[in-house]
């Protein structure tokens, strides 16, 4: 959360940075007052507008004016009709020290290669009045008798600033003080072209400085360079707030001091203590680093440097033929352990099968510097029978006297008797010292026979042209049905339409149903039947509101040939004459009529249509 | 007449085609069985070399580098295995065993336990059989709300199937998604003993650690003949690329 927040940040700050870099720089001295006692405290304020890109200005000892505290930071940003301006302040309090004319001189700085330079500032100090409560009326008057860096300062160093590469630099960072301190911050420098390694927590202790004794917070770190050339070690800040013990109970209105508009007294310390943020900066350091030498280079060496020592043994001493053997070889020393490679081995390697070697670093000090050990492991297995190990070499540069050095331990005695078993093919596994012996009789499953399904490398299921139509069309077929189903239910609200559009189909049911039935009578009611209903499906009316005398206006109407209302009209005649006189419908004139009605129901329904 | 059989050819020859890579396949069997495992290399990367690929081929690959004591090559081909088949147990036995024997340790980033279970199903099943799953499902899903506007009388119980089967595709379509990302990340295994890692893609930019043989990482991106790489651990450095394979 917190780092999101500081994220977020810096990130309005970057783009008020970005947006800013256009705005023109300015360089402001100013300060509360111009006349005061010598009992006030002065506010000297240096502004800076148009960066934030900028850290406090040196300032020279001012002759007349003791420095009590500062620099206090603040910086602003302010947008006004959509043009931003950003300054940073940086506030010094002052006590005078004389009475008189003093001249606060103009200050320079330089911001981005170019010089800025502020305006001198006269002040003129005259002898306090008696206070008006015994006390000084800014309440703080062990503050104004000591400087300020006399009570606070910062110390930024290293061991050496000249080395070679990958050689190890000790850097202190150190904070002097004698005054109380509320909190401490400190900003480790960000470096680059070096690999950096804490050195334990920090450090508090008390130490005499010209006769004054100051509690120190001392914060190391080691920096092994990587890379040859000059490289800066940028500044450190610090920042601190200073307590101040204040004498006055209750201020008066009446002490017009910069006290009041002052915004670092605390309420609630403002009995007891006044607090004062300071900002303490120290310079960049510069460090030479050196390539190593090429004089004198041994073969094997592989780039450590420091002061080191080694220790080698070998377990176990006798075996036989195929057996491993470890060797443990210990590097000991100060230097930069990590990038350590293993020592080389040499004698009669062809006798043996050998493994990478692996390691374990182990820091054993980090006071004033890296110390520690790292421990090699290889495993060896003899091929033949040999009596001596292979010897150990290790080379390693010692910058204090500018040499390389080559250490070197062994050969060992070794008896190998010969092997006692068969060495099966698995022994042909690499030895790890992380596994058991009975890994030994482990092997990888046996190859598969059968090819299985050889398809075009890189092939997959979902970039293929099925894949897409199985995405799709259920898709395309869910809105298909969806739209049949709508327009069902759209025609199954409306009964007259369903009646209209199965009118045929029903009528040619009933016709053939006619067919089948032998009584005469029954078959023309039938026939006529169906045809009345057809066409009374067809003309969105009732069944009883078809008058078959009327037949021939209503069809006339809905456009059909006279020929074929006379069809009609025959058929329905012969239907109604033959269920009044019965008798007439024989089998023969049946059927007709039926094909008749069939024929005539073709006509009409591309005429209904 | 003449398209019937021109395509009649084509058939034939892809049949043939199959046939061959059929016979170099069983051919690098008969060689590896014979102890010929330079041999047998031989013959499966002719197969490689007609642009053919099976999870089982991959697999003797990676048996027979293994037998040819190239530690990274054989991951290398087991891993391309896994990817065609996650859930061979003999893969993933021989894929145990060779990576209990890498030199670097690389403890990945810890991640929370949700999607650790997540990546965990992802990976138990191959690309192919998610785009399966996915369709089956999904197809599924398309039937019930077919079946949901046809069958009134079984609404209620085609709703809760509705349901059921929407919540199954969701959670499956983010697997396939899933291993469509993990398809598309490019791994690699470094094949050289050892290599200098570096902060940049040139010698003279400063080491930053040294890997070894049989390391996998994801690649991240390329300039001549560097590749930028990332480790499970998070580390990003640069390695020349001739000391690289691609998964």
């Amino acid at each position: 959360m917190k780092k999101s927040i500081f994220y977020l940040l810096n990130l309005f700050l970057f783009m008020f940075v970005a947006a800013s870099s256009a705005e023109e720089v300015q360089f402001t001295a100013s300060v509360d007052k111009r006349a005061l006692t010598t009992q006030d405290t002065l506010v000297l304020s240096l502004t800076i507008s148009g960066t934030q890109k900028v850290g406090a200005p040196k300032l020279p000892p001012i002759e007349g004016l003791n420095l009590i505290y500062g620099p206090a930071v603040s910086s602003s940003t302010r947008i006004i009709n959509g043009a931003v301006s950003t300054s940073r302040v940086f506030q010094y309090g002052f006590s005078p020290t004389k009475e008189g004319v003093v001249i606060i001189p103009g200050f320079q700085i330089g911001i981005k290669d170019k010089q800025y330079k502020s305006e001198p500032i006269e002040l003129s100090v005259e002898k306090a009045t008696a206070p008006t409560k015994g006390a000084a009326s800014n309440g703080s008057a062990e503050q104004s008798t000591v400087n300020i860096s006399d009570r606070i300062f910062v110390e930024f160093e290293a061991d050496k600033t000249e080395v070679v590469l990958n050689e190890q630099i000790v850097l202190s960072f150190r904070i002097y003080f004698n005054i109380p301190v509320d909190g401490l911050n400190y900003e480790p420098p960000v470096t680059q072209g070096f690999l950096e390694e804490p050195l334990g927590k920090q450090r508090s202790y008390r130490k005499i400085v010209k006769g004054v004794e100051y509690q120190v917070v001392e914060i190391q770190k080691a920096l092994f360079p990587l890379k040859a050339g000059s490289l800066e070690i940028p500044a450190v800040k610090a920042q601190a707030t200073l307590l101040f013990k204040s004498q006055a109970k209750k201020r008066s209105s009446s002490s017009v001091d910069g006290f009041f508009s002052d915004p670092f007294s605390d309420s609630f310390f403002g009995k007891r203590y006044v607090r004062r943020p300071v900002e303490l900066t120290a310079d960049p350091i510069k460090i030479q680093v050196n390539p190593l030498p090429e004089e004198g280079k041994p073969e094997d060496f592989s780039g450590a440097v420091g002061d080191f020592a080694i220790k080698v043994s070998a377990q176990p001493q006798e075996l036989s033929v195929g057996d491993p053997v470890t060797f443990t070889m210990t590097v000991t020393g100060k230097g930069n352990l990590k990038n350590i490679q293993a020592p080389t081995l040499k004698g009669d390697l062809d006798k043996f099968k050998l493994y990478e070697p692996e390691s374990k670093t182990n820091i054993l000090s980090r006071q004033n510097g890296i110390r520690g050990e790292k421990i090699f492991e290889v495993v060896l297995v003899p091929k033949e029978e040999v009596a001596l190990t292979p010897s150990v070499e290790f080379s390693y540069f010692n910058p204090d006297l500018l040499e390389y050095e080559t250490l070197k331990r062994g050969p060992f005695s070794l008896t190998v008797n010969p092997a006692t078993t068969l060495i099966s093919q698995t022994t042909s596994l690499p030895l790890s010292q992380k596994k058991s012996v009975e890994l030994l009789s482990q092997d990888i499953f046996y190859i598969k026979t059968n090819a299985g399904g050889l398809k075009p490398i890189g092939q997959v299921e979902y970039k293929k042209p099925v894949f897409m139509a199985g995405l799709t069309l259920p898709v395309v077929f869910y809105l298909g049905f969806l739209l049949w189903v709508r327009q069902r239910e759209k025609s199954l609200l409306n009964p007259e339409k369903v009646r209209f559009s199965q009118a045929g189909r029903i009528a040619r049911q009933q016709l053939k149903g006619a067919k089948s039935i032998k009584e005469d009578k029954e078959t023309m009611a039938l026939i006529e039947k169906a045809l009345v209903d057809y066409l009374a499906s067809k003309t969105k009316q009732s069944q009883g509101a078809i008058n078959v005398n009327e037949v021939n206006v209503l069809l006339a109407e809905k456009g059909f040939s006279e020929e074929e209302v006379i069809q009609i009209k025959t058929i329905l005649n012969a239907c109604e004459l033959a269920r009044f006189s019965g008798g007439i419908g024989q089998g023969a004139q049946k059927e007709e009529l039926i094909a008749q009605a069939n024929k005539w129901l073709d006509r009409a329904e591309k005429v209904f249509k | 007449m003449k398209k019937f059989l021109i395509g009649l050819f084509i058939l034939f020859s892809t049949m043939s085609a199959v046939a061959q890579e059929e016979s170099l396949f069983s051919e690098g069997n008969r060689l590896y069985a014979e102890g010929a495992f330079e041999l047998a290399l031989e013959q499966y990367e002719k197969v490689l070399q007609q642009g053919e690929a099976s999870s089982a081929l991959y697999f003797n690959l990676g048996n027979t580098a293994f037998k040819l004591d190239q530690l990274g090559q054989s991951l290398r081909y087991y891993k391309k295995s896994l990817k065609l088949d996650p859930r061979d147990p003999e893969l993933k036995y021989n894929i145990r065993l060779l990576e209990s024997q890498l030199k670097d340790q690389i403890t990945p980033i810890p991640q929370n336990r949700l999607l650790q279970t997540y990546w965990k199903f992802v990976r138990s099943w191959s690309l192919d059989h998610w785009t399966r799953f996915f369709l089956i499902v999904y197809g599924l899903l398309f039937i019930f709300l077919i079946a949901h506007l046809l069958m009134r009388s079984l609404k209620k119980v085609l709703l809760r199937l509705i349901l059921v089967n929407g919540i199954g595709c969701v959670v499956i379509a983010l697997c396939f998604v899933g291993s469509i990302s993990l398809y598309n990340q490019t791994n690699a295994i470094i094949l050289s003993k050892e290599v200098p890692a570096r902060f940049g893609p040139s010698e003279t930019d400063a080491l930053a650690f040294t890997l070894h043989e049989g390391t996998q990482c994801q690649l991240l991106s390329e300039k001549e003949e560097w590749a930028q790489i990332k480790l499970a651990d998070g580390k990003i450095a640069w390695l020349p690329k001739k000391d690289l394979g691609l998964i």
